[in-house]
């Protein structure tokens, strides 16, 4: 156990002394400062806001890219909640519930305690995460090593489908989602045989599509569109710095609720889908049923706030376990910033954290300083964040528009991309219109090579047998425990078609 | 955001499927190979299936409930300020964009982005003649200087040279 620390602590150093360099330090307070700034900006979430800065960070080292897109992801996190305090408009999705009762302190004159607590809780609930996702991911790591292509099909096949379960729509248009975006991985030419699939003699296909074009296109451009013609939020008072101090009785009452937030995100964030957004409700139900004033909930209960901010940091920060320890992304997120380090040719999966230390613990250290960085320039800085709130949308948006053109453009100097960019920015428009989440497809495909590979590899070594995915308990425990999620799918499916044709016995 | 009516959700799904065919059969004439040694069409034909069959369990049931947290329609309404122009803003949006994308190369970095803001500004968003004129200058030139520049992207060259 001592060994174990001494080598963490050694190697949180070594993380340190990356981080800490001027020029990976100067982007990580620029990931944190866009974050915040993405945060604030309602209809510009995390997701949006890190696929339209993918394309600048292929010039940057692997290490540096990373790390400022962890900012940025974090970033938002902190930011979501100033504007749902001060304006009751949710800078992004987790920050929903802070709305309910931030708001309501912000009404009675509490704004300031109620931006410091929602500030410290999730300083708070980073800080702890860190260090279990430090203790628990290596361990992860050495245990996937045992993972043969057997068990990447059962893992992949029950991410997928657990991804799927937790969509925010329709489960069977999550699923149908994972599949489009499998197939759209498939085109290319197959890296075993040669062949060139799908490419219909279109030479810039050949090398498949990239997930910039598709990713910028499908969350960026589509969230113009849908958010095209909305009007600018009011302007509103700010607090100022010395107000933000929560009275004693606050801070006592936060307390517990930061703690139970942190390890509920933890443990949420670890499980595949929008967990961040789950983890803040959960934490929400949870602070109320604990509560011995549960009343108090939704009329400006301090509980109310720093539960949901902490859970939701703690599930930002636990999202990376799988990401880094086995190579699969849990979300659109850790997805896109897995093809990230797939573009400067890191290979993901559990070798990361041994082949590259640099990297993983220069990225974990990037989190300690970046929750100290947001800490620093949330509180004195949320009045200079809000004001950004008053630039008038019809000017922010070609902004963006054309940031996300150059920006795709400069991945390969190709316009073929930006042509991808444009037809991944419509069909995203139109599939959200249609209530199709589109997360899961860029999940898809990110993952369809390593899916394809193997499964192929898979049936190659069990010679053409599908004993293989019985035979190895993992996989087989795995397979089963997908086959169970689409069973319940279709029982549902069921009795809600079905049954409702029939309709009641009387 | 306005959501659409089922008929469109249903649209989508029926799009969706007829993509699945088209795939299917480009797997088809992919080389197959055998479970022991699988070719090139065998996982893209697997894939295809399944979103064939997802698609048409999607067309044939009943459109689900709205998500919590849904956008109420009023709410939606109040989103769409400017519903009585005649053309959507997202279709001018995109023809926009398709037009910057068309004449990226053509007519150089600078002249694309330049005129392609400003008829953002000027003709979508209906911004005054000047302040349009001027943001555009500044984040095309800024743009151009930030990549070209600092980043070194080899941006393309039009009839300016620039």
């Amino acid at each position: 156990m001592v060994l174990i620390m001494t080598g963490i602590l050694n190697d949180l150093i070594l993380g340190l002394s990356v981080t800490l360099s001027p020029n990976v330090l100067v982007y990580a307070v620029l990931g944190c400062v866009v974050g915040t700034l993405v945060g604030v900006l309602p209809g510009l979430g995390p997701l949006a806001g890190i696929s339209l800065l993918l394309p600048l960070t292929f010039g940057l080292s692997p290490t540096t890219a990373i790390v400022l897109l962890a900012g940025i992801y974090y970033g938002a996190m902190y930011g979501g909640s100033t504007t749902s305090i001060l304006m009751r408009i949710p800078g992004e999705t987790a920050s929903v519930v802070t709305c309910l009762d931030g708001y309501e302190m912000a009404r009675k004159g509490r704004a300031g305690p109620a931006l410091a607590i929602a500030a410290i809780g999730s300083f708070v609930a980073g800080t702890i995460s860190v260090l279990i996702l430090m203790l628990v991911a290596p361990q992860i790591a050495r245990f996937a090593l045992k993972f043969g292509p057997a068990e990447y099909v059962g893992l992949l096949t029950l991410g997928l489908l657990s991804l799927s379960q937790l969509s925010s729509g329709s489960r069977l248009r999550a699923m149908l989602m994972s599949l489009v975006g499998l197939s759209l991985g498939m085109i290319g030419i197959d890296p075993l045989s040669g062949y060139a699939r799908f490419t219909f003699g279109i030479h810039e296909l050949a090398d498949g599509l990239g997930i910039v074009p598709l990713a910028v296109g499908g969350f960026g451009i589509s969230e113009i569109l849908l958010s095209a013609g909305a009007k600018s939020p009011p302007a509103v008072k700010t607090p100022r710095l010395r107000e933000l101090l929560p009275n004693g009785q606050e801070a006592r009452s936060s307390v517990g609720a930061c703690l139970r937030g942190t390890f509920i995100g933890f443990a949420i964030g670890l499980i595949p889908g929008s967990a961040h957004i789950l983890s803040s409700f959960v934490s929400y139900a949870v602070e109320r049923r604990v509560s011995k004033h549960p009343e108090q909930f939704g009329k400006g209960a301090v509980e109310g706030v720093a539960g949901p901010e902490s859970a939701n940091n703690a599930a930002a920060t636990s999202a990376f376990v799988p990401m880094l320890a086995l190579g699969l992304p849990s979300g659109a997120i850790p997805a896109v910033m897995l093809a990230a380090l797939m573009t400067h040719g890191i290979p993901p999966g559990p070798k990361l954290i041994q082949e590259q230390p640099h990297l993983y613990w220069g990225f974990v250290a990037s989190m300690y300083v970046g929750n100290i960085v947001l800490l620093i320039l949330n509180l004195p800085l949320v009045g200079l964040f809000v004001r950004v709130l008053r630039i008038p949308y019809s000017i922010l948006y070609p902004l963006i528009l054309v940031m996300c053109a150059v920006g795709v453009y400069s991945v390969n100097s190709s316009t073929a991309d930006l042509w991808v960019m444009f037809a991944a920015g419509g069909a995203g428009y139109f599939l959200r219109r249609a209530n199709y989440d589109v997360a899961p497809a860029i999940l898809g495909f990110v993952l369809a090579p390593m899916f394809e590979m193997s499964l192929r590899q898979a049936f190659t070594l069990s010679s053409g047998s599908l004993s293989i995915f019985i035979q190895r308990p993992i996989a087989a425990t795995m397979l089963a425990a997908a086959l169970l999620l689409i069973l319940l799918n279709f029982l549902n499916f069921f009795r809600r078609v079905v049954l409702r044709q029939v309709g009641p016995r009387p | 955001m306005m959501a659409m009516s089922p008929i469109y959700a249903r649209l989508v799904a029926i799009v969706i499927a007829t993509v699945a065919l088209v795939f299917i059969y480009g797997s088809l004439k992919m080389p197959m190979g055998t479970l022991l040694t699988p070719a090139a069409g065998l996982v893209p034909l697997l894939l295809g299936c399944g979103t064939l069959v997802l698609a048409i369990v999607d067309i044939v049931s009943p459109e689900p409930a709205k998500a919590e947290g849904a956008i109420s329609p009023e709410a939606e309404a109040q989103d769409q300020p400017d519903e009585s122009r005649k053309v959507p803003r997202p279709l001018l949006i995109m023809i926009v964009l398709g037009l910057i994308i068309f004449a990226f190369e053509r007519a150089g970095f600078m002249l694309s982005l330049l005129v392609g803001t400003f008829i953002l500004l000027r003709f979508v968003e209906r911004r005054p003649l000047v302040q349009s004129f001027i943001i555009s200058l500044v984040l095309s030139s800024g743009l151009y200087f930030l990549f070209s520049k600092l980043l070194y992207v080899n941006l393309p060259e039009g009839w300016l040279w620039f």
